[in-house]
């Protein structure tokens, strides 16, 4: 009866804690995961060109992937405000030009932010 | 059969303490299993943290350098240097319009290994256009995100420093000038695209002549770099004319030149009738000789010879001769060969007429310490003295003679000159200037001149004498006829006009082309005699020819070499080689 009793329990312990460490294992490996893929994203905003097209200025922000990993930007910010949120992908080692839309006047200090979806952030100063 | 019951029973119960355990064992075995398994994703996030420590430190060793940007057929042509030790993966090339304000990127795919430069980046894949006209600035981003950028800007647009040398500074007509025209970028982060082109505008005034032999060719001009371009050319224009030049660069931004000036003149110090006494001499005084030739005979204790010594002060102060010595020396070291005794020499002084001595054997000499010879800027001065000849006892055929002038700015010596001397009875042959064209008048002291003056640009007339001064009638000491008297016109001297001297012992006078030198040559024989008056005594000549002196600035003096070339009566018949150097002083008026 004992024995049973003993069983019974045993099994149910091993497989609770199986369940959990598992459950545990899982969230620690997305969490591993995605603080990896964090760390090996690198990007550097490679030119930013300020011109205007009839009445609207607009900013070609050229972001290079220097990382190997491919990146997701996310949210581009011109002085803490934000200008463009449409999401690039760009694969590992290529560049991409984003046109963002904001109002500049010439030889102004600009402070460009740039965000990936993992979060990278890279903040530069540029003069229009 | 009850102790077997228990025993079995007491059996059960470790059993379940048993599977208590494995279960025990198994949930332990699993948390270890989640630890080491949680480490190992640990150590996976401190490799990625590695991984991109190195990437970020591979990017350190990128050292990108854009070193050159030129236009080479229309099309970009950059070279660019890597100075760090790991490779650069060049991706894009931004090219900004400047003028335009026009961007262009460029994708481009080329690697540059470490300490290595890559060359021709823009004239193919992609070929990149640029006019060499216009402002650029141009960057290249490199995979790894290491960046480098610099400037085009055109000739036109960029103020470059120039400088101008000109060598000699101060030119004697006819002579080389060499220009040196130095072009500095000191832009540190601009390139000038295209090749520099000097140009150079030469004026005079008045008026000049160059002849070009050296013209520089274009060349390309780094930033931080100096380029120096040459002309060399000869400049010819009369005495005094101001040389301006301008350098600059072909389409070179306005007001990016540089003037420099050059003065042509024609000498500060005298003019040789072959041999043009230029800027070296600036600040030497030059020391001509006037002697006979032969000096005489031997041991004729009465007649006397005239020696010279001219000195022509090159510079616009005063100088003072305190002291002047004539010297002869022969090979023959007998002690009884002496061209000219100190006892017996008799020595006259002419001008001046006080001072001279004969202070040992073969050595004339005047000197005033206390009351020194005066020489105005750019004079002439003829230190003349009249003098027995010695005794010597065989013919002397070369008589070295060495003449030394002591002055306020040194001493000055002069060799490589010689007369000649007969063991018996010979001419005393002397040519010198004079002021008249009456011979017998010619042949006195105060008519023997050693240098003339004449009016910038203007006419004169020369007279040059021709004289025996042995008095006997000995027929042995006369000059023969066929000899020729030969004047080398000095450089710059015109219209030499000669009348007709036949009547008066002249018979041919020639006058060759001007040499290459500028001098000019006349030649007139004497068709008579010359030293064979009845009853003995004197006698001279006197050629003259008119001419025109140079336009000149400031007063200069020019030197006319005069001699003669014929023979004297003797046995066998000997050298008559007596030599004249006159300074001819042409002022810009008032002469």
């Amino acid at each position: 009866m004992l024995v049973a009793a003993v069983g019974i329990m045993g099994s149910g312990l091993v497989a609770w804690s199986n369940s959990s460490f598992s459950i545990a294992q899982q969230k620690i490996a997305n969490s591993t995961d995605s603080k990896i893929n964090m760390i090996r994203e690198n990007f550097v905003l490679e030119d930013v060109w300020f011109y205007s097209q009839g009445p609207t200025d607009y900013a070609n922000v050229t972001i290079r992937n220097t990382g190997n990993v491919a990146i997701k930007i996310s949210h581009i910010y011109v002085n803490n405000t934000q200008v463009w949120n449409t999401g690039q992908m760009i694969n590992a080692t290529e560049a991409e030009t984003i046109r963002a839309t904001f109002n500049w006047e010439p030889n102004n200090l600009q402070s460009i932010w740039v965000k990936t979806t993992r979060d990278s952030q890279v903040k530069q100063i540029w003069k229009s | 059969m009850m102790a077997r019951r228990s025993w079995a029973r007491n059996q059960r119960r470790g059993l379940s303490t048993i599977i208590g355990a494995v279960f025990m064992i198994l949930i332990v075995a699993s948390a270890l299993n989640v630890a080491l398994w949680t480490m190992r994703e640990q150590d996976r996030v401190t490799e990625s943290i590695l991984e991109k420590t190195n990437t970020n430190l591979n990017r350190l060793n990128e050292d990108l350098n854009i070193s050159d940007v030129r236009v080479s057929n229309g099309k970009m042509n950059l070279t660019l240097s890597n100075a760090g030790g790991a490779a650069s993966y060049l991706k894009s090339l931004y090219l900004v319009n400047e003028t335009s304000n026009q961007q262009y990127r460029y994708d481009i795919d080329i690697t540059v290994d470490g300490r290595e430069s890559v060359s021709n980046v823009g004239q193919s894949s992609p070929a990149i256009t640029l006019k060499d006209n216009t402002d650029y600035s141009i960057k290249v981003v490199s995979q790894s995100g290491v960046t480098t950028t610099t400037n085009i800007s055109p000739v036109s647009s960029v103020g470059l420093s120039m400088s101008l040398i000109v060598i000699p500074p101060t030119v004697v007509p006819g002579q080389n000038v060499t220009l040196l025209f130095a072009v500095a970028n000191n832009s540190t982060d601009s390139f000038i695209p295209a090749s520099i082109t000097p140009t150079l505008s030469k004026s005079c005034s008045p008026s000049c002549q160059f002849t070009d032999y050296v013209t520089p060719q274009s060349s390309y001009l780094k930033n931080g770099n100096t380029v120096f371009f040459k002309w060399v050319f000869k400049a010819d224009g009369a005495d005094g004319v101001v040389m301006t030049f301008n350098a600059s660069l072909s389409n070179a931004k306005q007001g990016n030149f540089v003037i420099e000036k050059g003065l042509l003149q024609t000498i500060k110090s005298s003019e040789a009738s072959e041999i043009f006494v230029g800027s070296t001499l600036l600040a030497k005084p030059e020391v001509f000789i006037i002697a006979p030739g032969p000096f005489g005979e031997a041991g004729n204790n009465l007649d006397k010879a005239y020696w010279a010594i001219a000195i022509a002060n090159p510079i616009d102060i005063k100088m003072n001769i305190s002291s002047i010595t004539i010297n002869l020396f022969s090979s023959n070291t007998d002690s009884s060969h002496k061209p000219l005794t100190s006892s017996t020499c008799g020595i006259t002084g002419v001008t001046p007429n006080t001072g001279w001595s004969c202070p040992h054997d073969g050595t004339m000499r005047w000197s005033s310490p206390v009351s020194p010879i005066m020489i105005d800027p750019y004079e002439t001065y003829t230190f003349l003295a009249k003098v027995k000849p010695g005794s010597i006892n065989s013919v002397e055929p070369a008589l070295l003679i060495s003449v030394t002038a002591f002055t306020n700015l040194g001493q000055f010596a002069k060799q490589g000159y010689a007369t000649n001397m007969f063991a018996t009875a010979a001419p005393i042959a002397q040519v010198y200037l004079t002021d008249t064209n009456v011979a017998t008048t010619a042949v006195t002291d105060s008519h023997v001149l050693g240098n003339i003056k004449m009016n910038s640009g203007q006419p004169r007339r020369i007279n040059v004498t021709i004289a025996d001064f042995e008095t006997s009638n000995d027929a042995a000491s006369r000059i023969l006829a066929g000899g020729l008297l030969i004047i080398n016109v000095p450089k710059n001297f015109t219209n030499i006009t000669i009348p007709d001297q036949t009547s008066t012992g002249f018979s041919s006078v020639t006058v060759l082309p001007t040499f290459a030198d500028g001098t000019t040559q006349i030649r007139a024989k004497f068709s008579e005699n010359i030293g064979d008056p009845v009853g003995g005594g004197v006698e001279g000549k006197v050629f003259y020819f008119d001419v025109t002196a140079p336009t000149v600035a400031i007063s200069r003096t020019y030197v006319m070499h005069t001699f003669l070339d014929g023979f004297a009566n003797t046995s066998p018949q000997f050298e008559v080689d007596a030599f004249g150097t006159f300074g001819i002083l042409v002022c810009t008026s008032g002469c």
